[in-house]
């Protein structure tokens, strides 16, 4: 059975919707901008902002009662987003999947600047959506760490491929919180003046606020609804390293075998990876090794497929990045064209893609390839083709 | 394709009396009588419960050797919690106020992460076909079984651990609720199921995941709960004397209650029975873990059986065990 996408969402630094998104990904000129000052922490790391998404509505209906916080709000639009995009109804909604990756949920709600006043129902973000539009069909939130989007997609495809749903909502979305960003301090993965993953001298990520969203279909649904297919789903493998809580396997033997499975069916190398690469150079060179071993496989070298890590301009978004990963594999299918990675003054010598630099480079071959890892050596890779 | 749970394990906490202020709430889980004298002092409570009853359920001790090689790329996990960061969250919290980032314990920074519990699982047994963490309140745990049983059905794995952890909080937030962790091997076998076959404690033939939005007027939508409970009923495909067991929290009292009644008009329409059609809700205490610990119950009771666990923000999970129907999923 094939799996498309129909309907794509965002909300990112850029502002509301797909087109800023994409619109900034091209500029690729993005940096980020101090924490605000209310963040409770006495530095102001720098971060890539969402723009305040305003109330979830309706609140009370929605959740029951409970309170939404900042990522179910960034969702919420997302997805408002890309359901519009989709054409999809309020009864097409009714027996439809829900999949939400997310790392922290609404984290703002136990974040609070009186400690009596938090609140630790911080992963109602999947209730909040499901009351919000109505979906009622198979609804998950996935925690896989940073990977947790990639999974929420995969995991959505998996819900239509066994016939437990023909539409599902997959999406992401992870907002600031202080002790994330102190925790990641304390362990030196931030770097401190912007997210730039393709920099020799690159020094950590930078978290970006975010979310994403993306509506998977039946090609058979989407055939009948006449809904236009933005891209296929190709292909999707899934891999753990089981070897640390927190760093990936050095060999990258997992990820590879993960990638490998996604490009189980395919007959050559895709035109593009959007990677994970988040500027933590030892994650960074063990991905595109694995991912490069992978692509060469299938056939071609490395070195003929494009580099993409959009988190130069975004930051690090967390359980929405592998959604993010695939709203930019869609549009980087629709428009042909791989837009610059950005940051970069000496390029990362050991990278065995070709990484675009300066300005749009055009696809070569009309498939992309999304990779998604996570603290616990969670790894996730999506295969996308064009369509028509 | 019918999926097997093979084997069962859980470590639970039994409740208190209710003016316990929480300080003494470890007490019952002894850690070095389940894991060994050393490899856990970083690990997070939940994260013990879950490597207890992960271990339980495997037949394993806790030094032995993780799996490697074809086995391991076969073999995953998929783990169920809802507070899993609750208590490390606060701690870190109170210390970045106080004496800011260089107070935050090192040793400890792997336990600000839902997936820690499952990834610390995986480690320790080599799962490496996937290590899946899912975090909705209340039905995170039965959902792991329903995903293990998609993984297994799609081919992901030969065999899964389906597993649930939760350490509760402390403050108004864990009031009348206790820690736990649970867990089920299932592996896929095509053969006819038989519940007292060598290893097996019974079969799984359907699952299901639903949730039932409020109406305009603020209650449970009728028409949505009717249909989900419709679902559910047909995984017992029109049996009598099921056993059916709803389980939620105090605050999804009336929900459960409403699903309940819906399931047995369902199924008697099917022209089925449930064994004890006045049944109350079973009460939700060990929050994410509790769907799971029922479900290893009927489990280990035998027949044709159906768990549903729901929350109070309306979502919604069954499993049936057992039932005289070819394998069915919705």
């Amino acid at each position: 059975m094939t799996v498309v996408v129909t309907g794509l969402g965002a909300v990112s630094c850029f502002g509301s919707g797909t087109a800023a998104l994409w619109d900034g990904l091209l500029r690729a000129d993005r940096r980020p901008v101090p924490a605000p000052d209310a963040c409770g922490l006495s530095t102001r790391p720098y971060l890539y902002a969402a723009p305040d998404p305003g109330p979830v509505l309706p609140d009370a209906a929605a959740s029951g009662g409970e309170p939404a916080g900042r990522t179910s709000a960034l969702v919420a639009a997302a997805v408002a987003e890309a359901v519009g995009d989709a054409g999809l109804t309020a009864e097409d909604l009714r027996d439809a999947g829900l999949t939400v990756g997310t790392s922290l949920g609404d984290i703002d709600l136990a974040e609070t600047r009186e400690a009596s006043d938090r609140h630790l129902a911080t992963h109602r973000v999947a209730a909040v959506l499901a009351g919000r539009f109505g979906i009622g069909g198979p609804s998950q939130t996935l925690s896989t760490a940073c990977s947790a989007g990639a999974y929420a997609v995969g995991w959505g495809a998996e819900l239509i491929e066994t016939g437990q749903a023909d539409t599902v909502i997959a999406c992401g979305g992870d907002a600031f919180s202080r002790v994330a960003i102190g925790t990641l301090q304390r362990f030196g993965l931030v770097d401190p003046e912007c997210c730039r993953p393709f920099d020799a001298d690159r020094a950590g990520m930078v978290t970006g606020e975010g979310a994403a969203a993306v509506v998977l279909e039946s090609a058979e649904s989407a055939r009948h609804r006449g809904a236009a297919a933005r891209a296929a789903l190709a292909g999707h493998g899934w891999s753990c390293d089981a070897h640390h809580p927190m760093a990936p396997e050095p060999s990258g033997e997992q990820l590879c075998r993960s990638a490998v499975r996604a490009l189980a069916g395919a007959t050559e190398a895709p035109g593009a990876v959007v990677l994970h690469r988040a500027g933590v150079a030892g994650n960074d060179s063990v991905e595109s090794a694995a991912v490069g071993r992978a692509v060469a496989a299938v056939g071609g070298g490395a070195a003929e497929v494009a580099g993409y890590a959009p988190k130069a301009v975004m930051g690090h978004t967390a359980g929405a990045a592998g959604v993010f990963g695939c709203v930019i594999a869609a549009l980087i299918l629709r428009h042909g064209v791989v837009p610059p990675n950005a940051h970069v003054a000496t390029l990362d010598p050991d990278c065995p893609l070709r990484v675009p630099l300066g300005e749009p480079a055009p696809l070569t071959r009309p498939s992309v390839l999304v990779s998604g890892t996570g603290f616990g050596g969670n790894n996730a890779v999506l295969a996308w083709r064009a369509v028509g | 394709m019918t999926v097997l749970i093979t084997a069962a394990g859980a470590v639970a906490e039994e409740p208190r009396p209710a003016e316990g202020d929480g300080t003494g709430a470890a007490a019952w889980f002894d850690p070095a009588a389940h894991l060994g004298r050393r490899g856990w002092k970083y690990l997070s409570p939940a994260t013990r419960y879950l490597l207890a009853a992960g271990n339980q359920a495997l037949g394993r001790r806790h030094d032995e050797p993780p799996l490697t090689g074809a086995p391991a790329e076969r073999f995953g996990v998929v783990t169920g919690t809802q507070y899993a960061i609750a208590g490390v969250h606060r701690r870190m919290d109170d210390t970045l106020a106080t004496t800011g980032v260089q107070g935050i314990s090192p040793a400890e920074v792997p336990a600000f992460s839902m997936n820690t519990p499952g990834s610390q699982l995986a480690i320790s047994t080599g799962a490496r076909a996937f290590s899946v963490t899912l975090t909705n309140p209340v039905t995170a745990g039965l959902e792991a079984v329903q995903f293990a049983v998609t993984a297994l059905r799609t081919g992901r794995a030969d065999r899964v651990v389906a597993a649930a952890a939760d350490q509760v909080p402390a403050g108004d937030d864990g009031r009348d609720r206790y820690d736990a962790a649970a867990a089920v091997v299932l592996s896929r076998d095509p053969a006819p199921v038989s519940g007292e076959g060598v290893g097996v404690l019974a079969g799984i033939t359907g699952g299901i995941s639903r949730f039932v939005p409020r109406g305009a007027d603020g209650d449970r939508d009728p028409a949505a709960l009717a249909a989900s409970c419709g679902r559910v009923a047909a995984l017992a495909g029109g049996a009598r004397n099921v056993r059916l067991v709803v389980s939620g929290p105090a605050a999804a009292a009336e929900f459960g209650g409403a699903v309940r009644d819906a399931v047995v008009e369902s199924l008697a329409e099917a022209g089925g029975s449930v064994r004890d059609p006045a049944g109350a809700v079973s009460r939700a205490r060990h929050c994410a873990v509790s769907g799971l610990l029922e479900l290893i119950a009927l489990a280990r009771t035998g027949g044709t059986g159906l768990v549903v666990s729901v929350s109070e923000s309306g979502h919604l999970t069954a499993i049936a065990l057992d039932a005289p129907v070819q394998s069915e999923f919705h």
